[in-house]
């Protein structure tokens, strides 16, 4: 094991982790605003990635319009389900909502599979994106390093909106303590609206990014999903903060579990889950007693 | 300026509002005192519109509110502090104070003034809701009120767990407050504290109001005060 090799797995890591973090800010905010977990997240992702393989081979043959449009159809469609769907529950016991995000998940997912088969369909890198880049100690695909930039300042844009905007601070009071804004004279049935469009929005973005890496598949979701979860559940959940971090921790330790011992990388981040659980059971920046 | 009429609700599936009927005149301080589990809390949240009512109205400035949206209530100049103090812990003090001012509208109490009557909150502002004392969190939630250009507050427990120091000067608040206009109802274990602030007085009492009396009439008997406060 040569130390470009490391390196390499590193950086790979990282890529996995941005991923991770564009999937599980979504879960976060959502989870926070609804009090649900959404298990149609990874159908988002999915569908994001199918949504760039339709517009690319069907449409326009341009990655980069369905870089720009695809993460823009997801926060519409995300929001849509808001309105029509989510929104009838919200009187019932969260179980409900949780139920009909599963469902959703199943449906999206055999539909996809009606659709184009559940082998999975070809997606190549961007043209413009195929070559490798010197960075000096090694030569790394240009695509991957475009994935990273671009991730990275996803999840920078995020994070400003959250911090510095108003409505960024509704959704961040909102994860805290939603009745409570109601009191204050906040409408948050809209705001709610906006925090599905804005997590399937960014596992659009994720799916579309992931496409020429991935296989585009109709179960691509649901492994990103369940690790996801883990990524939450380590940064603690309700956590923006713990997302970001939880997910490039959980990327690097799956690169690294690869280098170590491949076919336990993935189980890996269970022992480590359990393990900080034991240390920390609210996890990295949980608060105590969220969601009594 | 409140009115409640025979107000029956439900929560968690038992019958906990059994025909509540009171009335806050305007710039009054009324108490609602109370055992635990008369319908203390529960009268409150109903009137805010987060318990529904299943029989009965309510008034607010002669307009019906009865099942109005919490938001849609709050607009119309109600202003509540639960009893859990409702900060957001993972905003700034800042942040708290200004977040009902999402609409843009700044009115009669703009943040000097309310940094005039809260110096500490200016001082703190930039600091976590969740780095604040619990005197600091009450005064943060009621200043945060405040910016919504309230028109009645209703508080739940203002003086839970706080030192006397500091029930002293939330006493003093809610005269101020009382002073600039602003109707009052609170609910208070604390009976000392509500014979201070009050103009008067209702007693729950398993789900129903047993009586309603002015501040004087109140003090005066002695026969009531033992009978459903054990005083």
């Amino acid at each position: 094991m040569n130390l470009q090799f490391v390196l390499m797995q590193l950086f790979n890591g990282l890529i996995l982790g941005s991923l991770y973090v564009l999937l599980a800010l979504g879960l976060s905010i959502i989870f926070g605003m609804l009090g649900i977990i959404n298990f149609a997240h990874g159908a988002f992702f999915m569908l994001g990635a199918y949504a760039a393989y339709t517009i690319t081979a069907y449409v326009i043959p341009d990655f980069w319009l369905a870089l720009v449009c695809v993460p823009v159809l997801m926060a519409i469609f995300g929001a849509f389900c808001e309105m029509v769907l989510f929104r009838r529950l919200y009187e019932l016991p969260s179980l409900y909502i949780m139920l009909l995000t599963f469902g959703l998940m199943l449906v999206l997912q055999d539909a996809v599979r009606l659709l184009f088969g559940s082998m999975g369909v070809p997606f190549s890198t961007p043209k413009s994106l195929t070559g490798m880049v010197n960075l000096g100690f090694m030569y790394y695909p240009s695509y991957r390093l475009f994935l990273i930039v671009v991730t990275s300042l996803t999840a920078c844009a995020v994070w400003l909106f959250l911090s510095k905007t108003k409505l960024g601070c509704i959704i961040r009071a909102g994860t805290d303590n939603p009745k409570m804004l109601e009191a204050l004279g906040i409408d948050i049935s809209k705001t709610m609206t906006l925090v599905v469009g804005l997590g399937a929005g960014l596992a659009g973005l994720a799916g579309v990014l992931a496409a020429p890496i991935q296989n585009v598949r109709p179960l691509m979701g649901m492994d990103l999903l369940v690790d996801c979860f883990v990524v939450v559940v380590i940064g603690g959940m309700g956590s923006l903060g713990g997302s970001v971090v939880g997910g490039l921790i959980v990327g690097q330790i799956i690169a690294i579990g690869v280098m170590v011992w491949p076919p336990m990388a993935n189980t890996l981040i269970y022992f480590f889950m359990a393990a900080f659980l034991l240390v920390r059971p609210r996890g990295l920046f949980g608060r105590e007693a969220f969601h009594e | 300026m409140l009115e409640l009429e025979d107000v029956h609700s439900y929560y968690g599936g038992s019958h906990i509002l059994k025909g509540i009927t009171l009335r806050v005149e305007e710039g009054q301080v009324a108490t609602i005192i109370g055992r635990n589990g008369a319908g203390k809390t529960t009268t409150l949240r109903t009137i805010m519109g987060l318990v529904p009512v299943t029989k009965g109205f309510i008034k607010f400035n002669a307009k019906e509110i009865t099942n109005r949206k919490p938001y849609r209530i709050a607009r119309m100049g109600v202003g509540y502090v639960p009893e859990e103090r409702a900060v957001f812990p993972s905003l700034s003090v800042y942040e708290n104070l200004t977040l009902p001012m999402a609409r843009g509208r700044e009115g009669r109490w703009s943040l000097e003034k309310i940094y005039s009557f809260f110096p500490i909150l200016k001082v703190r502002g930039f600091h976590r809701g969740s780095q604040l004392s619990g005197g600091e969190q009450q005064m943060l939630v009621i200043a945060r009120i405040l910016t919504m250009n309230v028109k009645l507050i209703i508080l739940d427990e203002p003086t839970e767990g706080l030192a006397p120091m500091l029930v002293r000067e939330i006493a003093q608040i809610v005269l101020e407050l009382k002073r600039e206009g602003i109707s009052i109802l609170l609910v208070e274990q604390n009976s000392r504290f509500a014979e201070e602030v009050a103009d008067y007085h209702f007693i729950i009492y398993n789900g129903r109001i047993v009586y309603g009396g002015t501040n004087m009439e109140f003090k005066a008997d002695d026969e009531i005060r033992s009978q459903y406060l054990g005083v």
